[in-house]
């Protein structure tokens, strides 16, 4: 996937002015976590050294899609995949994400929190909302790490979404050309639905499953088939978290 | 109404949440707003045409179908 120069150079420039704030905003974001909100992750080593291991099984790019239950998923999701070392030693691995564009056009401070945070906005219009899976694409051909939300929204009934999930992360990693995904599933032990926020001294369960997703059918069908594999395989993430508990 | 408008309704209806609306039709009808279908099931609706009137909608036309009578027009152009 190209893209054009204009966009190349914005995207470059934003991880440039991301990698340099990323030492202060992501231990603003672990004192936040960590001593005000008191999150934890169980088995956070285990967590680590399994996506160190994909990241060293796979050099190129890689599409994370983790289940949605609350608005700061993808960064519980960041602080669980690494130390703020590994990400400064391989920051395309710090996963861009892609938000809808109305969640954060709300303020200033969010706008420019996500711009930080490596985020590309997805705009309601589709001509804008194309642009920015293009520029995901081109991401993760350039060995970038991206995280899409294969459900589109937070859960309401708090289970995967199988009904209404959004099959353009379908189309993502098919342009992608990449084999492989990560697969993601993060729960908070008291989290019921979906909220803003999950509760205070939540602890969250993070389990990893690199899957590969293929698929003999083309245009359309084929991003219905790779987005409802994606679907099942967190269908059948969360089933195996549910017989845990 | 015409016959391919009557075979839209149809295949519409198991994504329109707004059964009402659908009853009561028409060409400006729109899918998102009117019939209250998920913009993600408007892919499945593009799909079902295809293979319905077997025919083969590319992104461009795809993207243009916001209401029942461009759904309409787009089939009508290709059958």
């Amino acid at each position: 996937m190209n893209i054009a120069l204009k966009h190349r150079i914005q995207l470059t420039m934003q991880k440039s002015v991301a990698l340099v704030c990323f030492p202060l905003l992501f231990s603003m974001v672990i004192i936040w976590f960590k001593f005000f909100k008191k999150y934890q992750i169980k088995d956070m080593k285990a967590v680590r050294q399994q996506f160190k291991q994909i990241k060293q099984n796979n050099p190129d790019g890689l599409l994370v899609c983790p289940n949605h239950l609350t608005f700061i998923d993808s960064m519980i999701l960041i602080w669980a995949f690494g130390s703020p070392w590994s990400y400064l030693r391989s920051f395309r691995t710090m996963c861009w994400n892609l938000p809808k564009a109305s969640h954060v056009k709300e303020s200033k401070l969010y706008r420019a929190i996500c711009y930080l945070g490596k985020c590309i906005l997805i705009e309601p219009d589709t001509k804008a909302s194309k642009l920015t899976m293009d520029k995901a694409s081109y991401l993760l051909n350039k060995g970038q790490y991206v995280m899409v939300f294969p459900e589109g929204t937070r859960s309401n009934t708090g289970r995967i979404n199988t009904e209404n999930f959004i099959y353009g992360v379908g189309k993502l990693h098919i342009d992608s050309g990449l084999k492989q995904l990560l697969c993601v599933y993060l729960r908070g032990d008291a989290q019921q639905t979906a909220s803003k926020m999950p509760k205070q001294a939540e602890q969250f369960t993070v389990t990893l499953k690199l899957i590969t997703a293929e698929t003999e059918q083309h245009g359309r069908r084929a991003m219905r088939d790779v987005a409802t594999q994606m679907i099942d395989s967190l269908v059948a993430m969360e089933a195996q978290y549910q017989a845990v508990q | 109404m015409s016959e391919i408008f009557e075979k839209v309704k149809t295949i519409v209806s198991p994504y329109c949440k707004n059964q009402e609306a659908l009853a009561a039709a028409t060409e400006e009808t729109s899918f998102l707003d009117d019939l209250s279908v998920n913009s993600a099931r408007l892919v499945d609706i593009v799909i079902d045409f295809e293979d319905e009137f077997d025919i083969e909608v590319s992104d461009d036309e795809a993207d243009a179908i916001r209401t029942m009578g461009d759904a309409v027009k787009v089939i009508n152009a290709k059958v």
